[in-house]
Formats: C-alpha cells, sequence, structure tokens
C-alpha cells in the first residue's frame, strides 16, 4: 500500500469531522467497554488471590516432600532441614517467612465442639507474611502461649467470646492431648478456608503436638516481586535439598487455576458481541459516505485509480477511525483501571451488611496489568472484517460512468 | 403506507441498511441477554441443585452446637405439609450429622450426609466425580468418600472406616462400614470432610430410624433468582401450616453468600445491559441519521413541488418507523431464533480446560442460552424507538428548511 | 500452661464411675469438729473409690426434645481402670456395649459384628445424647483444676469451684452443694458468662454395703433437655480382677 492512498484515507475523514467523531467515539466506547468489564473482572479474581496469599498462605510455601500426601505433623520438616532451607533461601529477594506447625484436631466450648485446624505460628514471624491482624473484628492479635485466635464464624457456632475459654484438642504422639487456650481476638476473612482455622502460638502447637519441627515455611516477597519467578528461583536454589519442595499458589489451590480460565472464557461471547456491534457501527457510517462519494470514485476511477485502491482506501478509512478510537478508549479504559487498581470499587452499599463474612470481598481493586487490550483490540478487528464485507465491496464494484451519471 | 413501503422497496439498499441497523443490535441484545440469564440461572442452579435445595424445612436450632444442625426426631409432619402444598418439584429427607471418621489411628471430624440416593441421583453430580468403587444405592452397606479423606485416613474401595456420630442431641453412635466409592470433589475441603452415606445407615448412628436435619426442597417452575417469588409463595404457605417448632429457610438463609454475589452481579449485568443498549442506539441513531440527512436534497425537491411540511414528515417517519418494526422484529426473531436453535442442540459446549472446572463444580460444561419475553420486547422496543427519533431530527430539519436551500444542501 | 495427654480423661465410663464415686462418699466419717477446709470437704465428698469394685444395673431416662427414650445398661467397674459397660434395653439395641481399659475404649454391636476401637479424641461427647458429658461428671481432676472455696449453708456445704486459668476446662465454675454428712446433693455447671448450663441432682440415697448411694440422678440442661438415671442391684466389693474386663466379655462370648 502507497502512503498516497493512506494520506487520502487521512484527508477524507477529515471532510466530515462530526462524522468521523462519531465513529471514533463509538470504536473508544466499545473498546473502553470491554477493558473495563475485563479489568474488573480480572480484579475480582486477583483480589481473591491476593485475600489468599495474604491472609491465609504466603505468596508460597516450603514444606516437607510427601507432605500432601500424608499431612500430619510427622511428615513435616524438621527443625534442621529448616534451618538449612532457611540458610539457601538467604540468596532469594523476600519479604519474610514464618514457621508453620498446622495439626488437625477439635475445639470444645461449653456449647459445642467442632473440628479445627489448629495452626501454630509464631507470633512475631507471622504477621510479616499474612495480614490477619488487619482484619480482627474483636480483640487483639496473638501475643504468646495460651492464647487462641479464632474465626467470627468458628466463634459464633461455638458461641465462644473475646476473653472466654476454649479446649483444644489434637491427637499427639502419645496420645490425644488437650489444652485449654483463652480466645483473645477474632477475624474476619474472606477465606473461606480460614474459618474452621485456630491460630495458636507455634509453642503450644509444639506441646499438642509433641512435634519439634514445623508443618510449612511460609514465604512473603517484597511488593511488586514477580511470584512464579520467585518460585522457579527458590526452587533451583533447594534442587539439592531434597526433603523439601516448594508449593505455589496454584499448588496450594488447584481450583483457582481453573476459575480463572472459566470466567475468562465466560467473557468472550460479551466481548464478541460488542466488537460486532462497533464493527457494524462503523462499516454503516463508512457506507453511507461510499454511497455519498459514488460521483466523485467515479471520477477517481475515471482519473485512472483501480477499483481495489478505491477499495483498500475505503477499508483504510474505516481501520484509521477504529485504531484511533481503540487508542482513545484504551487509554481513558487502562487510566480508569489503574485508578479503580488504587481506589478499589466499594461494593459495601451492595451487599447489606453481608460481605467479608461470607467470603466475598467488599472492595473489588481492578487490575490493570493484564495484556486486556489485545480483547479491545477485537473491537478493530471486526470493524475493519466488517468494513471490508460491504462498504469497501461496493466501493470495488464501482463503474466509473455509472458512478459518475448516478451520484 | 403504500406509498412509503413503495418508496422503500425503490431505494432498496439504503432501506436494507437501516433495516441491518435496527436488527443487528437488537439481535445483539437479545443474545447479552441470553447470555447473562443463562450464567445467572446457571450459577442459582448450581449453588441450589441438590445439596441446599430452594428451601428446606428444619428445626428450630435453640442453641449453639458448632457446625451440627437442629434434629427433627421425625420428619413426617414437615413431609405431610408438602403433600398439601402446590408447586413443589422435589423433596427429599436428609440428615447431617457431624462425626469422626477413623481408620487405625488416624481419624478426622467429618459431616456425614445421609441421603437418599435415588432421590438426589438424577441431579446431583456425586455419581459422575467417582473415581474409584461405584455410587451409593439406598441399601449399600457403606459410604461414599472424597479422594482426600481416603488419603488422611489411608483407606481405599473396601477399606473399613469407624464413624461416630456425634451431634449433640443423640449422643454417641459407632458404625464401622466399608468404603464404597471414592469421588474427586471440586473443592479439596468438601473432599476432606464429607462423608455421603444411605439416610438409613447414617440413621442407625443418630440411634433413631425417623431423626432428619432437613428436607430440602425444589420449588416447581424456577429457573433462576428471578423466580424467587415462587419460592417465597411457597415458604409462605408451608410455614402456615407447619407445626411452630419448625422453621422454612430459603435459599437466601442458607446461602447467603450466594445472594449477596447476585446482589452486585445485578447492578453489573444492569450495566452492561446499559453498555449494549448505549452502543445499539449509537449505531441505529448514527445510520438512520445519516439515511435521511443523504435524503434532504431529495427532500427540498419534494417540498418544491408543493407538498406540504407535515405530508414530508409522515412519509419519513412512516418509512422509518416500518423499517424499525421489520428490523426489530427481524432481530428479535434472529436472537430468539439463535436461542432456540441453541438450546435444542444442548448448548454450546466449552473448551475442555473449561469443562474440567465446570465438571469439578458440577456446573453445566455447555454454555446454555436463555432469553424471556420482556428482555426481548424491551430490546425490540427500545431500538424502533431509538431509530424514529433519530429519523425524526434530521426529517424536522429537513422539512423546516426553504425548499432551494434544501436542494442545495450538501452535507 | 498445663498440657494433658488422653490418659487422665479418657475414662469414657468415668461417667458412671463418677457417680459411684460420688455416692460412696458417705462412707466418709462425719467429723464433728471446726468446719473443714474446702479441699478436704471436696475430697471426703468424692470419697475413695479406687480400687473398688462395683456392679449395678442402670436405667437412663433421656428427654431430647419432648421426645423420651429410656436405655437400661448394666455395668461393671474395677478401679479407675477398668470399666464394662452393656445395654439391654432397648431390644434394637441389646448386646452391644463399651469396654475400657486404661486408655482405650472399645465399642461392640451385634449388628457390626465386632469390636471397634474407638479413636480417643472422640471422648467427652455424651453417651446418649444431651446430659451430662462423660467427662465433666468425672470429677478425677477437679482439684487439679480448680480452685476450691467452702461456705457452710443450711445442712451442710456449698463448695464453689472456679477452674485455673490454664485448666483444659471450658465451663465457668461449678458449685457442689454437698450434705453435712458428705454427701453430694447437686452440682451446677455455668459458663463463662454466669449462665446455667445444667443442673445434676443426686437423691433417693440408699445404703448398698454399708455405703450411701443416690440411687436417682437426675442433668437437666438449659434447653431443656434431660437424663434421669436410676440405679438398681448395686454390689460393692465384688470378686472381680482385670481379667474380667476383655474383649471377649465385651462380645458377649462369656
Amino acid at each position: 500500500m502507497n502512503t498516497t492512498t493512506l494520506r487520502m484515507a487521512w484527508r477524507n475523514l477529515w471532510r466530515h469531522p462530526q462524522r468521523t467523531i462519531l465513529m471514533i467515539a463509538m470504536v473508544a466506547f466499545g473498546s473502553f467497554v470491554i477493558l473495563i468489564l475485563w479489568g474488573i473482572t480480572d480484579g475480582f479474581l486477583a483480589s481473591m488471590t491476593h485475600s489468599q496469599v495474604a491472609q491465609n498462605q504466603g505468596a508460597f510455601q516450603i514444606r516437607a516432600a510427601g507432605y500432601a500426601e500424608d499431612p500430619v505433623p510427622s511428615s513435616g520438616l524438621r527443625l534442621d532441614d529448616l534451618v538449612r532451607i532457611e540458610a539457601a533461601l538467604a540468596g532469594l529477594r523476600l519479604r519474610a517467612t514464618a514457621p508453620r506447625l498446622e495439626v488437625y484436631g477439635m475445639i470444645r466450648s461449653a456449647y459445642g465442639s467442632d473440628g479445627v485446624t489448629i495452626r501454630g505460628v509464631d507470633p512475631t514471624r507471622e504477621p510479616r507474611v499474612t495480614d490477619l491482624q488487619d482484619s480482627l473484628t474483636a480483640g487483639r492479635y496473638l501475643v504468646g502461649p495460651g492464647e487462641v485466635l479464632l474465626s467470627a464464624q468458628l466463634a459464633a457456632d461455638l458461641d465462644v467470646r473475646v476473653g472466654e475459654r476454649v479446649v483444644l484438642l489434637a491427637s499427639g504422639a502419645d496420645g490425644t492431648t488437650s489444652q485449654a487456650f483463652r480466645a483473645v481476638g477474632l477475624f474476619s476473612s474472606t477465606v473461606t478456608e480460614l474459618e474452621r482455622v485456630a491460630l495458636v502460638s507455634i509453642v503450644d502447637a509444639r506441646a499438642l503436638t509433641g512435634w519439634g519441627g514445623v508443618t510449612a515455611l511460609a514465604v512473603a516477597l517484597p511488593p511488586g516481586a514477580s511470584t512464579s519467578a520467585a518460585v522457579a528461583h527458590a526452587r533451583e536454589l533447594l534442587a539439592n535439598q531434597s526433603e523439601a519442595e516448594v508449593a505455589d499458589y496454584f499448588g496450594l489451590n488447584p481450583l483457582a487455576r481453573l476459575m480463572v480460565q472459566g470466567s475468562t472464557i465466560k467473557m468472550i461471547p460479551f466481548v464478541v458481541l460488542i466488537s460486532l456491534l462497533v464493527g457494524f457501527g462503523v462499516a454503516n457510517t463508512t457506507f453511507y459516505s461510499v454511497l455519498e462519494r459514488t460521483r466523485e470514485f467515479g471520477v477517481m476511477a475515471a482519473l485512472g485509480m483501480s477499483r481495489r485502491q478505491l477499495a483498500r482506501m475505503v477499508l483504510v478509512e474505516s481501520v484509521f477511525v477504529s485504531a484511533i478510537g481503540f487508542a482513545v478508549g484504551g487509554s481513558i479504559g487502562y487510566g480508569a483501571l489503574l485508578y479503580m487498581a488504587r481506589v478499589g470499587l466499594d461494593l459495601t452499599p451492595l451487599m447489606a451488611g453481608f460481605g467479608a463474612e461470607l467470603g466475598i470481598p467488599t472492595v473489588i481493586y481492578a487490575s490493570a496489568s493484564g495484556l486486556y487490550w489485545l480483547a479491545a483490540l477485537s473491537v478493530v478487528v471486526f470493524t475493519a472484517l466488517v468494513a471490508a464485507w460491504y462498504p469497501a465491496r461496493r466501493a470495488n464494484r464501482l463503474e466509473p460512468v455509472t458512478a459518475i451519471r448516478e451520484g | 403506507m403504500k406509498a412509503a413501503i413503495r418508496h422503500l422497496v425503490r431505494n432498496r439498499r439504503r432501506s436494507l441498511l437501516t433495516l441491518l441497523a435496527v436488527l443487528c443490535p437488537v439481535f445483539a441484545l437479545v443474545v447479552m441477554f441470553g447470555f447473562a440469564s443463562a450464567n445467572l440461572s446457571d450459577m442459582f442452579d448450581t449453588v441450589t441443585r441438590v445439596d441446599t435445595g430452594h428451601l428446606q424445612i428444619r428445626h428450630v436450632d435453640t442453641r449453639a452446637a458448632g457446625s451440627a444442625t437442629a434434629l427433627m426426631q421425625d420428619p413426617s409432619p414437615a413431609i405431610e405439609a408438602l403433600a398439601g402444598i402446590d408447586g413443589i418439584e422435589w423433596h427429599t429427607v436428609r440428615l447431617d450429622l457431624p462425626a469422626l471418621a477413623s481408620a487405625g489411628d488416624r481419624s478426622r471430624t467429618v459431616l456425614i450426609q445421609g441421603v437418599v440416593p435415588e432421590e438426589i441421583d438424577p441431579i446431583s453430580s456425586t455419581r459422575s466425580l467417582i473415581v474409584a468403587g461405584t455410587y451409593l444405592t439406598s441399601d449399600s452397606p457403606g459410604v461414599v468418600i472424597g479422594k482426600e479423606l481416603a488419603d488422611l485416613l489411608r483407606v481405599g474401595v473396601g477399606d473399613d472406616l469407624v464413624l461416630l456420630g456425634a451431634h449433640p442431641e443423640t449422643g454417641v453412635g459407632v458404625l464401622r462400614v466399608p468404603v464404597v466409592g471414592i469421588v474427586d470433589a471440586p473443592i479439596a475441603e468438601m473432599g476432606r470432610s464429607v462423608v455421603q452415606a444411605p439416610l438409613a445407615l447414617t440413621r442407625q448412628l443418630a440411634r433413631s430410624a425417623t431423626a432428619a436435619t432437613a428436607v430440602v426442597v425444589r420449588v416447581a417452575g424456577v429457573t433462576g433468582p428471578w423466580d424467587s417469588d415462587r419460592i417465597d409463595a411457597v415458604a409462605a404457605k408451608l410455614r402456615a401450616v407447619l407445626p411452630a417448632d419448625y422453621v422454612v429457610l430459603d435459599w437466601r438463609d442458607l446461602v447467603p453468600q450466594v445472594d449477596v454475589f447476585l446482589r452486585i452481579l445485578n447492578p453489573a449485568l444492569l450495566i452492561v445491559a446499559a453498555i449494549f443498549f448505549g452502543l445499539g442506539a449509537l449505531v441505529v441513531l448514527n445510520t438512520v441519521y445519516l439515511s435521511v440527512m443523504e435524503r434532504t436534497r431529495e427532500l427540498g425537491l419534494i417540498l418544491s413541488l408543493g407538498a406540504s411540511r407535515g405530508r414530508v414528515m409522515r412519509s419519513i417517519l412512516s418509512e422509518a418507523g416500518i423499517l424499525a418494526g421489520v428490523g426489530a422484529v427481524g432481530g428479535a426473531l434472529g436472537g430468539v431464533g439463535l436461542v432456540w436453535i441453541v438450546e435444542a442442540l444442548g448448548g454450546i459446549p466449552l473448551p475442555a480446560e473449561y469443562s474440567a472446572f465446570a465438571k469439578a463444580v458440577g456446573i453445566n460444561s455447555v454454555l446454555h442460552l436463555r432469553v424471556d419475553a420482556p428482555q426481548v420486547l424491551l430490546a425490540a422496543a427500545a431500538m424502533a424507538v431509538v431509530a424514529v427519533l433519530a429519523a425524526w431530527v434530521p426529517a424536522l430539519r429537513a422539512s423546516n428548511l426553504e425548499p432551494v436551500e434544501a436542494m442545495r444542501y450538501v452535507e | 500452661m498445663r498440657i494433658r495427654t488422653a490418659r487422665r480423661r479418657t475414662a469414657v465410663l468415668a461417667l458412671l464411675v463418677a457417680v459411684f464415686s460420688l455416692a460412696v462418699a458417705g462412707l466418709a466419717a462425719q467429723s464433728p469438729e471446726a468446719m473443714p477446709t474446702a479441699t478436704e470437704i471436696l475430697d471426703r465428698a468424692r470419697g475413695a473409690w479406687q480400687g473398688d469394685s462395683f456392679h449395678a444395673v442402670v436405667s437412663v431416662e433421656v428427654t431430647l426434645a419432648g421426645q423420651t427414650k429410656v436405655h437400661v445398661l448394666e455395668v461393671w467397674t474395677l478401679g479407675s481402670d477398668y470399666a464394662l459397660l452393656r445395654v439391654l434395653e432397648p431390644k434394637d439395641d441389646a448386646g452391644s456395649g463399651y469396654l475400657q481399659v486404661g486408655d482405650k475404649l472399645w465399642y461392640y454391636s451385634p449388628l457390626v459384628g465386632g469390636s471397634i476401637e474407638l479413636p480417643s479424641m472422640a471422648i467427652g461427647d455424651t453417651l446418649f445424647g444431651s446430659g451430662p458429658s462423660i467427662e465433666d461428671l468425672a470429677l478425677g481432676t477437679l482439684s487439679e483444676d480448680y480452685d476450691v472455696t467452702a461456705e457452710a449453708i443450711d445442712g451442710g456445704y456449698l463448695l464453689t469451684l472456679v477452674p485455673h486459668p490454664d485448666a483444659p476446662v471450658v465451663y465457668g465454675k461449678l458449685e457442689l452443694t454437698v450434705t453435712s454428712d458428705y454427701a453430694i446433693e447437686r452440682i451446677v455447671t455455668y459458663d463463662q458468662r454466669g449462665g446455667v448450663l445444667r443442673t445434676a441432682t443426686f437423691s433417693e440415697v440408699v445404703e448398698v454395703d454399708g455405703q450411701k448411694l443416690p440411687t436417682r440422678i437426675v442433668v437437666e440442661d438449659a434447653s431443656g433437655n434431660r437424663t434421669i438415671q436410676r440405679i438398681t442391684n448395686a454390689e460393692y466389693n465384688l470378686n472381680l480382677d482385670p481379667s474380667f474386663f476383655t474383649l471377649e466379655r465385651l462380645e458377649g462370648a462369656e
């Protein structure tokens, strides 16, 4: 394609600025909408991931090889393993690590009992990896032994209030052990698994289980660090420590990956429909401009411009329109997403007072980091395709003489 | 009218284009509604299908008791009440019992779901998730457990589990039962904590031949959250006839998360619908406006030949009206037709990866479409109105021009 | 902080054992002197049943949510380490039973067709629904877990037991009403907010082999559920030895 066609197409567009701006607005609006839809959906999923990472799991965990198949304390990591692992991880840029000792047991109050995961944590190190201390609904975070942190839901089921005593039971090395704990705080999390988790000091967990090691080392990364890169690096660093394995987010939550794919697929029909509408709108407008210029085209054809060139020019006009629209809609869209990623969409008014207790994030932070413009690009592609289909075809079919007469 | 049609036929190309301009957005809107409603009804169906039902009849709960649900010694008053009410599609009796499952020196607290397998099987996905052994029948001697629990307790199909029923109202009941099937549950936590057993077996554990925790009810004709009036009506009737110590909980009470989620989703869908309407309207407006503008010169000619302005307006508007009407009806028919065809073919199959997810969480692995009449009417009417309005403005302008001016008019 | 392993708490049958331990309290000689200390009263009330053997038929009437069921059980105990319990009624449960040896516990039912060793974590749940949880009435660790204070009341003493801060106890306090001849009349269990969780009342004291035994024990909880235990055919100091408590006997082979 020569530059003359491009220049002519460009000039043609601005002969009717009003109409062109309308077309650009349509494309911009379509691209904007696709970006926003995609970014918010992704942000919703990401905020679920984020809660998991921030409140429950950490960015990734180091566990004993084989722990996943047999999750009992005695298949966890021994302390000397842990020391070696922490030394090996020194080469990794990370924010903090926290050891954990988890065991399955029972919790008992005066009103009932329930199965619960007893999670022994280091009260000073754990808050640097997870931020559950920011989600307390009553009381305070763990400080020392003899204290337990419960989910508000579990506390309600067992009718336990802050300051009251509960008994935790676990199977230890020599039979079932029980110990009294004072509920010092209640938390509310959007991560449903945390509902049946009781946080205690790791000292207590060791006493209950009779196991001196840990079941996992949770790792938090500095802001902005790539989790997948860090996981790969950690795997490399631990390559010759066969007793340890690195469990990443999807390894710990296999369903999450499927969910992300699922929601992406469900977005596609909407994207296609929006693109189709915008494409049709632009093509229609272009078609009228072609009709209007029939005589002009006839003259141009008579002056030696091939029909193919004419068709190409019309096509280029709509591509210009959609490219400009895409650029405008894209920049506004990303701007809006960046804003929503920082400020968040507060959904509290829609939730009638529920929300956090039910495992749904109350504030959704849009994601602005994805390649959503690729999805929005489908608007441009559709516009070009539809425009190539009939306005350009019409230009291609012009007979110079009839065209001049008809116009 | 005849003149209008004649005129339209004469300018076949322009007419066709305007027609398409209305048809296409109406079609897109109907299909969009189809996707959105199908999504909602899929989600609603997933959560209310078997486990929760549209509503449940339970015994009143008087105090906190861990994860245990209050026990009905005998659910027959509830079942009798159901028999006297129209509009019940399906109901089944459930006995959910917290229990300790153990094998050898390993144990874990679980929730035993005592079910009537023949009743829940036709609508439950459990059978399809079996990875070893078989699904239950009413007289199965054993239970179905999740893969995770099987790993934790180190048991396989045919191995025995000791179940210790620990409902605060039934006391300790003990059973030793074989594992007859292992399921790959969608959510690991479920796989670790849920045990499905025939109702009769669970009742042995509760030391009662009649005990139940809930009667799960599905109301006829409910396809999505928009039909909750029907559920409310049935719930109200039930509440009126049930003894005072029974409660009726609807899906909003049972799965409040979904209710909240829908509360978020509804405005979101409204926004998406508004966006589609906006885009559709832009397309209609643009095309119709341009097509009338294009005729400014022609209109000037007609005016100069002595036609009254009113007549010119009428003819333009009736032409636009006919095109808009035909386009809207065509688009609506096309959209409904597509929905109908897709449904007749059993939905749009989804890519393999998504099917895996859908199967895992027990939802449809094909994409369904559904629309209802108000949605179709709204889409068609809105676009038709926009089309007529879009014709009105340039027509008014043209008819207000002096004929000579109009004839000279170049856009 | 105190960790307790299952051993001391596993006494599933301690429900019954405990009840009988309360019963034998009457043994203790009445002391004419000044008011004894709180711990002395508690110890005397608990009695010295260790090493004693006991046999009785106990009917347990459970009223749950307005429905009443009766279980009849035959019980043998030897000290705190051995106990055997067999269900005589209801018919569909007859022949099943529990055996406790040390910290191990088995269940047998003819329907199941064999003995099942029960996981120790389950223990502490009520045997027949409602009523006292098994370990609640196993007062074996009372003085270890609670601070005891006593005051003289009309006709006896009121003991108030407040758990130590680190005791594995979920209650706020217990109040024991003890007669002047050291028989427990009533145990009231409170939650940690001062609400009454349940009340156990001991009455119809008879003398068996020179020991005073309350033959009617009523336990009521806050939601109106009730169990009534009636003890008949009680015998003390039989010639039982540990070899009596076998799985074979549990399964009815002997």
